[in-house]
């Protein structure tokens, strides 16, 4: 063994590494890349009670901006004034 | 002397490269097989996004009790085109584009009329952009392929190479029409729904309210103490209504008016956020001309100022459902619209375009 890496010069010892670095760049742009972490929005809709107060929940089928509803706190007259996605992010799979 | 017999074999080898890589056409024939290998890949990509949307719309058309979605889909792909007026000769051009964009949302409507005869008009409006997002993605795959097989067909690597890295660009396009397909289907307000958003918080949905011309409403109120004529498409269906005829019918009825301000979406430039607002002068409207030339000549013709207030976002934002952000930089555009409302004289009333589709807001 000692002998054979006596034998070895300095240019192939040179050449030899090129030749790695070269196959480690191409092994690693041909792995795929992590996919990016996924955002999942959940909709919301805002209700405007006739008392003033602003009430989150979540969206059911059927709403839109300026539906009548009642309020989910106190049960009086509302009207929905919004309804928006909220970006949460996903818990990372182990 | 092994060393030198390995120095002059890798050496030799270089060299031989060396020769082929720079005389020869290896080095494009490798790229061509690369880079259609790449597009392979993500063609089969957008036929998944394609297929899946198709699933959306037939699952959106059976729940209204359509027995044949699926033909009724393919009856709608690859017909109802609009083929662009001559503009070789520009005399008229924007009445005839006015007169074919009017003429194909007809033949459109009438379809779609015809095997839902008896929904709703939101659930026809809905069904509607369903049929379009099916038909944009079905042609984003054609286009695709279109140039994939020319690509191959004559090797032509640079061709392959430009859609190769426009790849990226419109499978995120295809996904976010794909995505789209969810907001309309269960009827969330969209992005581009900022404009009629802000008139519906100008104004309370109380005020009177009627409709102008086809799917257009007019609402009138009062903000900052002056007589305001609010217009907007009429929701809760998806519809951007006809702004631009709209507001010469409300202007020349109203006589004299002291400003005209157009609130709407405006794309976002990468490093600008989501639901800033800017305003400026002009119409603020994105349409293909004939409504905002209508609105350029009504304000030219009166000698009333034009004002723009603008909600950026990325179209994705724009055709998918409002995010929060949008909503806040509403909130943002109305205080920017009563700051311009309050420094107009208060005896002349004040016209407010809310353009956009007002899917999800009455």
């Amino acid at each position: 063994m000692v002998q054979l890496l006596n034998e070895i010069d300095t240019y192939t010892i040179i050449l030899l590494l090129m030749l790695a670095a070269m196959l480690t760049l191409l092994i690693f742009s041909m792995l795929p890349r992590k996919a990016e972490q996924q955002e999942k929005p959940s909709i919301k809709t805002l209700i405007r009670c006739v008392d003033g107060h602003e009430v989150e929940r979540d969206f059911s089928k059927g709403d839109y901006v300026g539906k009548k509803v009642e309020c989910p706190q106190c049960g009086k007259e509302a009207t929905i004034i919004a309804i928006y996605s909220k970006q949460a992010l996903q818990p990372r799979k182990p | 002397m092994a060393g030198e017999d390995w120095t002059s074999t890798l050496l030799v080898l270089l060299i031989l490269s060396s020769f082929l890589l720079n005389f020869t056409d290896i080095p494009q024939r490798i790229q061509l097989w690369r880079w259609s290998s790449y597009i392979r890949k993500r063609i089969i990509q957008l036929f998944e996004i394609e297929q899946d949307a198709r699933r959306k719309a037939v699952k959106y058309l059976s729940e209204q009790g359509l027995k044949d979605p699926g033909k009724a889909i393919d009856d709608f792909v690859d017909n109802y085109f609009l083929i662009s007026p001559v503009s070789l000769e520009p005399t008229d051009i924007i009445k005839r584009l006015r007169h074919l964009i009017r003429e194909r949302n007809k033949s459109v409507k009438a379809y779609v009329k015809g095997i839902f005869p008896d929904a709703p008009e939101e659930v026809r409006q809905n069904a509607e952009v369903m049929f379009e997002i099916v038909s944009v993605l079905v042609l984003i795959n054609k286009l695709v392929k279109h140039y994939f097989q020319l690509g191959l067909k004559y090797s032509n690597w640079i061709l392959m190479m430009q859609l190769a890295l426009e790849m990226p660009m419109i499978v995120r396009l295809a996904k976010t029409y794909d995505n789209a397909m969810d907001s309309f289907a269960s009827g969330t307000p969209v992005g581009d729904g900022a404009g009629p958003l802000a008139v519906r918080y100008l104004l309370s949905h109380d005020v009177p309210e009627r409709e102008v011309v086809e799917e257009t409403l007019v609402l009138e109120g009062t903000v900052e103490g002056r007589r305001v004529l609010a217009i907007k498409a009429k929701g809760p269906g998806s519809s951007v209504g006809y702004p631009g005829e709209a507001l010469r019918k409300v202007v020349e009825e109203a006589g004299k008016v002291s400003a005209i301000i157009t609130v709407d979406a405006a794309l976002k430039l990468e490093s600008e956020e989501t639901g800033e607002v800017a305003y400026g002068v002009g119409a603020a409207i994105g349409d293909p001309g004939p409504e905002k030339i209508e609105m350029e000549r009504v304000a030219a013709e009166k000698g009333v100022p034009l004002y723009a207030v603008v909600i950026k976002m990325s179209e994705e934002d724009a055709i998918t459902t409002m995010k929060e952000e949008i909503v806040k930089g509403v909130r943002k555009a109305v205080e920017v619209i009563k700051e311009i409302i309050r420094k107009l004289p208060p005896e002349e009333p004040v016209v407010i375009v809310g353009v956009g589709n007002t899917v999800g807001i009455r």
